[in-house]
């Protein structure tokens, strides 16, 4: 299972790429207010709140790892709703970082 | 306290808790979910902590009551080189985590230096700024929005100082343990909660420093 699981934490590669992508997002709202760029009060605060907001999603994905796949897992004994237990199907939602196991 | 210890007997000191008991006879053995489960249960409380001191600051973040404006304090080359520390501070984490992965203790524990180091970088930042405004009159008192200000940015700080606190006690729990299931978890925490404090930063540093420059 650990082979399956290294995945989800995340590799060098893709922490490499969210951090690229932050790096970027994170220079161009700086560079608009440090820049002086000439643009409307209103424009530069679209483009702060804009980047800052697909900043915040790249950081959910690459770093807190949450992804909406649901995960399909062989739950052997689980009683409750349904009874009856063999091969019971479990969902769930994926958060961050799953411990080893 | 009634988590049970390790089923063998007593070999040395043995204080670690398993927190689940229910999963250890169960053949799938997944003892950590919950754990995980309750941290970002946690993590979204907090989350609303700060979405209210947000929505403050939203209200009055304007309301100078004539003391200095947020262009007349706000450095904002500095804010830059503080983000650029919790920044690095992510992606040094993550390499630990790896490191983790693969039973490498020892580097592991180099990038968690590493990240503690970052993050005590962008604590003397903050601790600086917060010093220059206290001497030059812009404490908590001066208006309404210096008070959320500091409401805002200093919960933010305390949990960095927290963060790092708990990164020097892992740093000990490992090297006195070494990679221990539990240690794996309580690195695994920390790791959300690291992620956590720099995702909330792009909210102050976007919200408070830049728009607030603008305004």
């Amino acid at each position: 299972m650990s082979a399956d699981n290294h995945s989800s934490h995340g590799s060098y590669r893709s922490y490499l790429i969210g951090f690229a992508l932050s790096v970027v997002l994170t220079i161009i709202p700086f560079w608009v207010v440090l820049g002086e760029v000439e643009i409307s009060t209103a424009a530069a605060i679209a483009i702060i709140f804009g980047l800052g907001a697909v900043q915040i999603m790249v950081h959910v994905h690459y770093f807190l790892h949450v992804t909406i796949k649901a995960e399909i897992r062989l739950a052997g004994d689980v009683d409750g709703l349904h009874g009856n237990s063999a091969g019971h199907r479990a969902v769930r939602v994926r958060l961050g970082d799953d411990p080893p196991g | 306290m009634t988590a049970q210890t390790a089923s063998q007997p007593a070999q040395g000191i043995e204080f670690y808790v398993l927190e689940d008991p229910s999963n250890s006879d169960h053949g799938h053995h997944i003892p950590e979910t919950g754990t995980m489960l309750g941290f970002w249960i946690y993590l979204m409380s907090d989350c609303l902590i700060f979405g209210i001191l947000f929505v403050i600051h939203a209200v009055l973040g304007t309301s100078y009551a004539a003391a200095p404006s947020p262009s007349d304090l706000f450095e904002i080359e500095k804010i830059l080189l503080a983000t650029a520390f919790l920044l690095a501070s992510s992606i040094t984490y993550g390499f630990s985590v790896i490191n983790m992965q693969q039973g490498n203790q020892r580097g592991m524990m180099g990038w968690l230096v590493v990240t503690g180091l970052f993050g005590l970088g962008f604590l003397v930042m903050e601790l600086l700024e917060f010093q220059h405004l206290w001497h030059i009159g812009a404490g908590p008192g001066a208006s309404a929005f210096l008070s959320s200000f500091w409401f805002l940015v200093g919960t933010h700080g305390l949990h960095v100082t927290v963060g790092c606190i708990w990164l020097v006690i892992l740093l000990i729990q490992v090297g006195q343990h070494g990679l221990t299931e539990a240690n794996k978890r309580r690195i695994l925490c920390l790791s959300l909660f690291w992620h956590f404090l720099d995702l909330i930063w792009i909210g102050v540093f976007s919200f408070v420093y830049l728009t607030g420059v603008l305004l």
